[in-house]
């Protein structure tokens, strides 16, 4: 699965014709010059034309027409108008790295940005991958389920019991998740999780239209020095129940795949 | 040979063909034959039939006549005395030009060598597709009693003739028209418009004027057909001035005559009748874009003709003119002046304001496309008020895979969204998605323990690899599977990749729905307070 290096220059370029104004997960700052005097911005396009023919991205000649290759154009449609946009964000510090997969028709690709300001894209074979992806960004465990554990409450119970844990209240937290079901185990290992994760991250299905998020899945992830890992999730919205699960990479993805093909309607 | 005018006339185009058919070798070379009829005159008499490009310069001419409006199939030919082999086109295009040889007199013989891939030109699958699926709403139409049945019915009769002519473009876009006559908007009538026109601007305000579905629009179905859309008219320079002439507003009886001269230009069909119809209802959205427009402080940005000579009557504005046309059940010509810089594309116009020059992309390509049918959706929604909605299982069944570990769970995951019924899919409604969410455990399982099973055969065959690296690389080839693939690289992407503060990465979402962005705050909050 080879990923290409893009400038964003080149991105540039292609969102001035598709006429792009944010790229989900990005939005516009990443593909724009420092300066916004009309002068660099017409060399920071004129960059982007230059290397995107160097690299036999962009074909033909000015004077007949220029025509983006059949790859490109399939990436920067799916990155201008995506069906559903994969958002993979993860910890690091307070900051945050990003993976955002973008899917439209049968083309799913993703990007990442270097320190450099250099773009990696790749493109995936279908959403299962996609999925594999986005759960292997937020840090889920490679590590196969060994048991299943979950338990339901709403968002403003797990919420509190977070806070308590993070505040030393752990016997009271301990407490409160077997009550809700719980083993003493995996009550202990999901606090580990989400109050001193070693890994953590926010996984989020994005359902969009016209380039604009209209709605969301989202699975906060944690995973521990153990190597376990555990997702927070509403399986609808917000006011409903909020489960907190045992995960894995192969889980999540699961979890993310079978849950984009239910809603994308297989009946249909 | 120069341009499309020049092709049309037939003396010229016979005597260019002579020269060139003369120089085809057995070498197969490229071969563009004209995807509709075009309007020949022969001796003073019309003759309507396929063209044909060939020789050195044919590419560089398909593509020009492309931007006229005029689009070419590319295959090869190559000749065996008299004998002309054509590959890669089907066989009703081979017809064609077997047909034109023999009008053009060149005495050689046509011969069909390998079709083109697949049994049907796809233009042609997708317009028996939305026949089959839309039947009964045509029938029902042509059953109603709607004061506009007389242009119903000619729009089904030249749907028709477009089948009978296999133009299967024309014959799409003219059922996307009738479609429009389903959704209940004002027909466009004489009689329609002296109505609409008559309303206050509250009230025009309040009446929707689209007439195909918005959703239509803006499909994926939509955007193939509009690549491969004949337009005609495309760079006259009659055009352009008539068209300066409509935007700044036509009486007395200079408005008859400027429409014979569209339709001698753009027609027929349409007729000079239909485009004073057409041009009728034009005055009544552009008097509903300034109501909103005032409403809304927004203004439509006049076209610079002289940073701009090529756009008026580009195939650009004219494609953007064909969206709105057939939202609104006008002529292209019209709907593209409701915002004349419309479909302009260049860089600079959106991420840097200010920097539109002259675009060197072709109309055609799908990611201009993409910004012209953008400008239409933009415009329809801010001076009218109908946007495309939120339609996302439109087009998106590709991505869930065929070959995917998921595949196989597909019937399992179909049978509980069945049983939580449509309000699933259309509301999520919260109980049937909380019980779907469950009964999807299974399907879930099955996919986890593949992915499983595939990420530890890739360890197992990474470990063996290192150890006999040529017995086992093929094997790694084979079963290094898309799925653990990802993930891995992923994982190694993580490194690479830079950092920004949250408040930045918060700020990335562009436009997003309230309920979205309250879960996402949630799922952060769990994670980053």
């Amino acid at each position: 699965m080879a990923s290409i290096d893009l400038h964003p220059t080149e991105l540039a370029y292609a969102f001035a014709y598709s006429k792009t104004e944010e790229v989900i997960g990005w939005g516009r700052e990443p593909f724009l010059p420092t300066g916004r005097d009309t002068a660099s911005g017409a060399a920071w396009y004129a960059e982007g034309e230059e290397r995107l023919r160097a690299a036999e991205r962009l074909l033909g000649n000015p004077d007949t027409g220029l025509r983006f290759s059949d790859a490109m154009t399939a990436a920067i449609l799916a990155l201008a108008n995506p069906g559903v946009v994969l958002l993979a964000q993860r910890k690091a510090g307070e900051g945050v790295k990003t993976l955002t997969i973008h899917a439209a028709g049968d083309t799913l690709v993703g990007l990442t940005r270097r320190s450099d300001g250099i773009f990696e894209l790749s493109r995936y074979t279908d959403l299962t991958a996609a999925a594999g992806a986005g759960a292997g960004f937020v840090g889920a465990t490679i590590a196969p389920l060994d048991r299943e554990a979950r338990v339901e409450a709403n968002h403003q119970v797990l919420s509190k019991l977070r806070q308590l844990a993070k505040l030393g209240q752990t016997e009271k937290v301990l407490a409160a998740i077997a009550q809700l079901g719980a083993s003493d185990t995996d009550a202990k290992s999901a606090i580990l999780a989400l109050t001193r994760p070693s890994v953590a991250g926010v996984l989020s299905v994005l359902y969009c239209a016209s380039n604009r998020v209209e709605d969301a899945e989202t699975f906060s992830v944690a995973t521990n020095a153990h190597e376990h890992s555990w997702i927070v999730f509403p399986p609808a919205d917000l006011a409903g129940p909020m489960v907190l699960e045992r995960s894995s990479v192969a889980a999540l993805a699961a979890r993310v795949a079978v849950g984009v093909a239910a809603r994308l309607g297989v009946s249909a | 040979m120069e341009s499309l005018d020049d092709l049309k006339r037939w003396d010229d185009y016979r005597d260019w063909m002579r020269k060139q058919v003369k120089r085809v070798s057995a070498e197969p070379e490229v071969f563009y034959i004209s995807r509709v009829k075009l309007d020949f005159q022969i001796n003073g008499k019309a003759w309507k039939g396929n063209a044909v490009l060939l020789g050195r310069k044919s590419r560089m001419l398909a593509q020009k006549m492309r931007q006229e409006g005029c689009l070419f199939l590319e295959g090869t030919a190559s000749a065996q005395g008299k004998i002309l082999t054509l590959n890669g086109f089907l066989e009703k295009h081979v017809i064609g030009t077997e047909r034109l040889f023999r009008k053009l007199k060149l005495g050689y013989a046509i011969e069909a060598g390998l079709a083109a891939d697949g049994a049907a030109d796809p233009l042609e699958q997708q317009w028996k597709a939305r026949k089959a699926r839309t039947f009964a709403t045509v029938e029902a139409l042509l059953k109603s009693e709607r004061p506009d049945l007389a242009e119903l019915k000619a729009t089904v009769r030249q749907m028709a003739a477009a089948e009978r002519e296999q133009d299967w473009a024309r014959a799409l876009s003219l059922l996307n028209s009738l479609l429009g006559f389903a959704n209940g908007a004002p027909p466009v009538t004489v009689e329609e418009n002296a109505r609409l026109a008559a309303l206050s601007p509250e009230a025009l305000a309040r009446t929707d004027l689209t007439r195909g579905d918005p959703k239509e629009l803006f499909s994926e179905d939509y955007m193939e057909q509009l690549m491969d859309a004949p337009i005609k008219g495309v760079g006259d320079p009659s055009l352009k001035a008539l068209m300066r002439e409509v935007e700044k507003g036509l009486s007395g009886a200079r408005r008859g005559e400027v429409m014979e001269a569209l339709a001698r230009i753009v027609g027929i069909p349409p007729t000079a009748a239909k485009l004073n119809v057409d041009y009728g209802r034009f005055l009544v959205v552009r008097k509903q874009q300034a109501v909103n427009a005032k409403r809304k402080d927004e203004k439509i940005d006049a076209l610079n003709e002289e940073m701009h000579p090529k756009f008026m009557a580009s195939r650009g504005q004219l494609m953007f003119g064909k969206v709105l046309g057939d939202a609104f059940g006008i002529h292209a010509i019209f709907a593209a002046l409701l915002s004349p810089t419309g479909g302009l594309v260049g860089p600079g116009n959106w991420l840097i304001p200010g920097i539109v020059q002259a675009g060197h992309l072709d109309p055609d390509n799908p990611v201009a496309l993409h910004g012209t049918v953008h400008d239409a959706a933009g415009y329809l929604l801010t001076f009218h008020g109908e946007g495309p909605g939120y339609n996302y299982r439109d087009s998106m069944f590709e991505i869930l895979g065929t070959e995917s570990p998921l595949s196989g769970q597909i019937s399992g995951i179909a049978y509980w969204v069945r049983e939580a019924g449509d309000e699933y899919l259309l509301h999520r409604v919260q109980a049937a998605v909380v019980a779907v969410e469950k009964k999807l455990k299974s399907a879930r399982d099955a996919v986890a323990g593949s992915i499983d099973a595939l990420l530890s055969k890739v360890r197992r065959t990474k470990k063996e690899a290192v150890e006999t690296v040529s017995e086992v690389v093929d094997e790694v080839e084979e079963t290094f599977e898309d799925v653990a693939d990802a993930i891995e690289e992923a994982r190694d992407k993580v490194e690479r990749a830079a950092v920004d503060t949250f408040e930045t990465a918060a700020d990335t979402l562009g436009e997003i729905g309230d309920q979205a962005k309250r879960k996402l705050e949630a799922a952060w909050d769990f994670v980053w307070s």
